[in-house]
């Protein structure tokens, strides 16, 4: 009898438990995305946004993708292998893999992607990130040989974003400079459609390589720019996952019934960028005295609620390339004071910053405002669109700038292009010799502690010429809702949604 | 009546001419020079130059103007500098929102203002006289951004009612509803305090009409009196109020599309002003001038039909 | 023709019989105090922030408690007061100084100088008045100034439209034919005729356009086109309470009572004015 209460309340256990454990993965579904702002467009080599980037990771395959560890993981390229002391990668692609339109996905292919992105007439945003790749040669149908100009050892990494992302020849030659709002990739969602400020809709992609993915029939994005207005949009079931919490929300999340939170370290920087071109701040001792003033534990406690970590450099606390002797600066008035008198303007000077017109960012130049004040130097503030502000920095439109890099799994790709004298995104044309060479001589270096030496050169020489005031290292916070099954959190912090299914019961 | 009709529909035309004529002056003739503010003050000559080369901003005014207005009556409003996407699908792809705002709002206040304002006037100084005087007044001084984050604040994130932002297209219908119900009050409750204070007003003076008495007199219930003759003649108050609310119900719509998050011509227009896309700008506000005469004029054919002794003016 | 003392006479007694006028009139008279008195009666520097007190509930050193970078909200508040006058004054005086002449302009010369000044207020009355406002900052760029500008100049129909019918009434006297055929000038008799009469009713439609001017000023900057930070402006408080409706709402609280309870005051004070004036009004 005792035996068969038991036999009884373990079968109970069992079947209670069978729901929780062999969920199957349901078919089909639309998922809903709150994101901080539009995206910009639909090229991916055109593109110069970190928004943009999400909605690619659905619709454009990759060459590799990285996983969690920050490991490179296949996509395209199923394998590949380095020779040439660094110098040479052969990939061998996936076999059978078609993109949205139709046409199939071969090294050919490959070699028109590179070639596209290499093109001076495009320019890409791409074509810096890969500037070593001096020749792309077919193998054979599905094998590709791409020679570097000298060991480059984030390449595979830069390939696990845009640069590795693949258009389709088709299209692109259809649609010309259309092609940004018909874009056509390989990836697991194909595009249906976008209303600007909106939404944008994928579907599922019937003809995706990997068999039985994605589980989603839909993913729709909608950009919520206010971040309040977004999580409640969460709270109420308005959008099942959210890009880019505010960090005073972070609390609230966590206590919310039905949702679940996931913090992890980031690779962001956000920062001021100095126009190092423009007056004051083609004075170095300036530029310093900006550097001094500026308390980046109090942007971290009042702006972000404690969350991330104050920012001294280009590399976050997540990267092995961060010097961790150098965290635990202090704001220094004095030294900021005499830095202004070495400048020559002892008394202040004044100066326009741009602006994302977005609570948080709004928030952060205030207090950068408020504490230059104390200095007699007035900072005022100017609020634009996230696209117009792009559009400022890469056309050099500003003399301060604020705005963050989503960061890139190499630390070359946090501080390469920022501080290179030929640096894709050095929008405020900074140039040091000694600082080309360090970067130069970290990226060509395939040894890990080799590299880490050098990097923390670059974060001190970084501090000592300030062409940018970095401020902070922001937390990678996704929430979502209990009902979104098989999302994994990347310190990318892309959401990349082929494994996601929906589980409304 | 269609005499009527015509001649105002005539007056209209060089109205709209002139209005065209100011809102091609935004970019072209007030001091601000888009070019520079969309390069930059850093840009070089040559790309400012190159810049208004693109444009046409070289050419005559004259000629740019004659050029422009013949593209604008035939629907083209030019594209946008930022997404190359043409202006008047950038403005058709949101008008059925902003369409839907505005007839909810319309919708909410007459709601609220039609039984006020009877109810007031025929219950003179009863407590729902006086609540109603008082919304009357303090109604049309709440700030509409205001107003909307309260109702946010109670009805979303309180008691979690309604969603706090965002639009749900029909067919939907109730999602739709429920996405418009803030947003509508928001917009409305200052029209809605206007039309209860003209229609109570309205109203007690037709009722302290000879007329009205000698019904009353006659033994005429007051329903029937109310019905018949004070709600007509009061109509033609309400019709009044909203024929010139109307330009301050679409100002509105911007910053209640803004609060909302709602995807209308309105937010539109902001999101150009913070991007100073100029020629999504200039679209909007030549769409939305026109969209205003247009709807004066239709106001002034109802108000016609109502009172025929304005025809006669 | 009545004598214009006991008209006043008249017209106090009756302003002072409506508690709207009266209540509008305190209003008014209580923001002007704040405005006049806003560096005294603040407790703190409005500007000034305080890094380890952000976002305090109300208490007794803030009795409002402070932003989301720590300024006391109070001193934000009242000095708000003064950047809502700012807005209301200078639009008005646009108005006026464009819309007085161009009133008495077309009141005078009639004919086609009227016919061409009625067009143009009848072109710039085709905008909705934040439309125009908001396209008029876009092109100029997002200053205080701008948006002030922009507003005066919607106003200025408003203005040019009762004088030019106060201008035409007094026309119509017969001692006014009488004083011009006796060689008055025009400009005696605007000054001595048509001004004096003007006066009522521009004070009402200055009321009322004061209390739209702060009203679209706040507006303007909640939307982020108009004052800019830092300095304090009810409409940029209120957007930024926007952000911390949940954990702090007395952020947006206060300025959104401030704005309101000023526009009502010149509203309901424009009300009592207009009512007094015209005792038929009222009902």
């Amino acid at each position: 009898m005792k035996g068969w209460v038991r036999l009884v309340a373990l079968a109970v256990v069992v079947l209670a438990a069978v729901p929780a454990t062999v969920v199957a993965q349901t078919r089909g579904g639309s998922i809903r995305i709150g994101m901080d702002a539009d995206t910009t467009t639909m090229d991916p080599h055109r593109s110069t946004a970190a928004v943009d980037r999400q909605v690619y990771n659905n619709v454009y395959g990759k060459l590799v993708d990285i996983d969690a560890r920050f490991g490179i993981v296949p996509q395209l390229a199923q394998s590949w292998e380095i020779k040439g002391g660094g110098l040479v990668y052969v990939f061998k692609l996936r076999r059978g893999v078609k993109f949205h339109d139709g046409t199939d996905f071969t090294a050919e292919i490959v070699k028109w992607n590179f070639d596209r992105m290499r093109d001076p007439a495009l320019a890409s945003a791409r074509r810096s990130e890969i500037a070593p790749v001096k020749d792309v040669k077919v193998v054979d149908p599905l094998t590709v040989e791409i020679t570097l100009s000298a060991p480059f050892a984030p390449f595979l990494s830069v390939l696990t974003d845009r640069a590795g992302m693949m258009v389709s020849r088709a299209a692109v030659e259809k649609y010309k400079d259309d092609f940004a709002r018909n874009p056509v990739g390989t990836g697991p969602f194909r595009f249906v459609e976008w209303v600007k400020d909106d939404h944008l809709t994928l579907k599922r992609f019937d003809g995706y390589w990997e068999s039985g993915l994605p589980h989603l029939d839909e993913a729709v994005y909608r950009p919520i720019p206010d971040s309040s207005v977004r999580f409640t949009a969460m709270r109420t079931g308005q959008i099942d996952i959210m890009h880019q919490i505010h960090p005073k929300d972070v609390g609230t999340a966590k206590a919310e019934r039905g949702v679940k939170v996931s913090e992890i370290a980031s690779l962001w920087w956000q920062g001021l960028h100095l126009n190092n071109q423009v007056a004051p701040f083609t004075n170095k001792a300036i530029r310093q005295a900006v550097w001094y003033a500026v308390d980046r534990n109090v942007v971290q406690r009042v702006a972000y609620f404690g969350s991330g970590a104050p920012a001294w450099g280009p590399f976050p606390p997540s990267m092995w390339a961060q010097d961790r002797d150098f965290t635990d600066w202090k704001r220094d008035p004095v030294k900021a004071k005499a830095k202004l008198a070495d400048g020559g303007m002892p008394n202040g000077f004044a100066f326009t910053v741009k602006g994302w017109n977005q609570p948080i960012q709004i928030q952060e130049l205030q207090i950068v405002q408020a504490q230059l004040k104390e200095l007699g130097v007035d900072m005022k503030i100017e609020l634009l669109e996230f696209g117009a502000l792009l559009a400022d920095l890469n056309s050099h439109n500003f003399v301060a700038l604020r705005i963050g890099w989503s960061g890139r799994p190499d630390p070359d790709g946090n501080a390469h292009v920022f501080l290179h004298s030929k640096g894709g995104l050095n929008r405020v044309r900074y140039s040091n010799s000694r600082m080309d060479e360090l970067l130069d001589q970290a990226r060509s270096e395939a040894d890990q502690a080799k590299r880490k030496v050098l990097y923390a050169q670059v974060t001190r020489l970084a501090a000592e010429d300030a062409p940018y005031i970095w401020l902070h290292h922001d937390a990678e916070v996704k929430v979502w809702a209990e009902h979104v099954k098989g999302f994994e959190h990347i310190s990318d912090g892309m959401m990349r949604f082929k494994g996601v299914w929906l589980d409304k019961r | 009546m269609i005499q009527f009709v015509a001649r105002r529909l005539l007056a209209t035309v060089p109205l709209l001419f002139f209005v065209s004529v100011v809102v091609f002056s935004f970019v072209h003739v007030l001091p601000g020079d888009p070019a520079i503010l969309f390069l930059g003050e850093e840009a070089t000559p040559e790309t400012l130059a190159q810049f208004r080369a693109r444009l046409g901003f070289d050419r005559p005014l004259s000629t740019q103007y004659l050029e422009w207005l013949g593209r604008a009556v035939r629907g083209d409003l030019g594209r946008s500098l930022r997404t190359n996407q043409p202006v008047t699908e950038a403005i058709l792809q949101r008008l059925p929102v902003t369409l839907e705002l505005l007839g909810a709002a319309l919708a909410v206040s007459l709601a609220i203002a039609i039984p006020a304002g009877i109810v007031s006037a025929v219950k003179r100084n009863s407590g729902v006289d006086l609540a109603s005087t008082v919304f009357a007044l303090v109604g049309f001084s709440l700030p509409n951004f205001w107003l909307g984050l309260i109702l946010i604040y109670v009805f979303a994130l309180l008691l979690r009612w309604l969603p706090p932002s965002g639009f749900v297209p029909l067919p939907a219908v109730a999602d739709n509803a429920k996405s418009l119900i803030l947003p509508a009050l928001t917009l409305g409750t200052a029209l809605a305090a206007l039309v209860t204070r003209q229609l109570r007003s309205g109203m007690l003076e037709v009722l302290r009409q000879d007329y009205v008495r000698t019904a009353q007199a006659k033994g005429l219930s007051q329903g029937v009196v109310v019905g018949k003759h004070a709600l007509k003649n009061a109509l033609i108050a309400v019709v009044t109020v909203v024929g010139l609310q109307i330009g301050g119900l679409l100002g509105n719509t911007i910053i209640t599309e803004s609060l909302f998050a709602l995807p209308g011509v309105g937010r539109l227009m902001i999101d150009a002003v913070f991007s100073r896309d100029f020629f999504i700008v200039q679209g909007v506000v030549l769409f939305l001038a026109v969209g205003y005469v247009l709807s004066n004029l239709i106001v002034d054919v109802l108000y016609s039909y109502l009172d025929p002794r304005i025809r006669l003016g | 023709m009545m004598d214009p003392a006991s008209l006043r006479a008249i017209a106090l007694r009756q302003f002072r019989r409506s508690w709207v006028g009266q209540v509008g009139a305190i209003l008014v008279v209580l923001f002007l105090i704040v405005t006049v008195l806003a560096p005294l009666l603040a407790p703190y520097d409005p500007i000034a922030t305080d890094f380890a007190n952000v976002l305090s509930p109300p208490t007794r050193t803030h009795p409002l408690g402070t932003d989301d970078i720590g300024r006391d909200i109070l001193s934000r508040v009242i000095h708000g007061s003064r950047v809502s006058l700012q807005a209301g004054l200078f639009t008005v005086a646009v108005a006026l100084t464009v819309g007085l002449p161009l009133g008495l302009l077309a009141g005078f010369r009639g004919g086609r100088v009227d016919d061409l000044i009625m067009r143009g207020i009848e072109v710039i009355l085709s905008f909705p008045t934040l439309v125009l406002a908001l396209g008029i900052t876009a092109v100029l760029g997002p200053k205080l100034i701008h948006a002030l500008f922009a507003i005066g100049i919607v106003f200025v129909p408003h203005f040019a439209r009762l004088i030019r019918a106060q201008v035409l009434t007094v026309k119509e006297n017969d001692f006014i034919a009488a004083a011009e055929a006796l060689g008055a000038s025009d400009v005696r008799v605007m000054r001595l005729h048509v001004l004096p009469n003007c006066l009522a009713p521009i004070l009402v439609q200055s009321s009322f356009s004061i209390a739209f001017a702060i009203l679209t000023e706040a507006a303007l900057s909640f939307l982020g086109l108009g004052t800019q930070p830092p300095t304090p402006s009810w409409g940029i408080m209120l957007a930024m309470g926007r952000g911390y409706l949940e954990q702090a709402p007395w952020l947006g609280a206060f300025p959104g009572l401030a704005i309101f309870v000023t526009v009502l005051g010149f509203n309901l004070l424009g009300d009592g004015i207009r009512d007094a004036l015209d005792p038929r009004l009222k009902t």
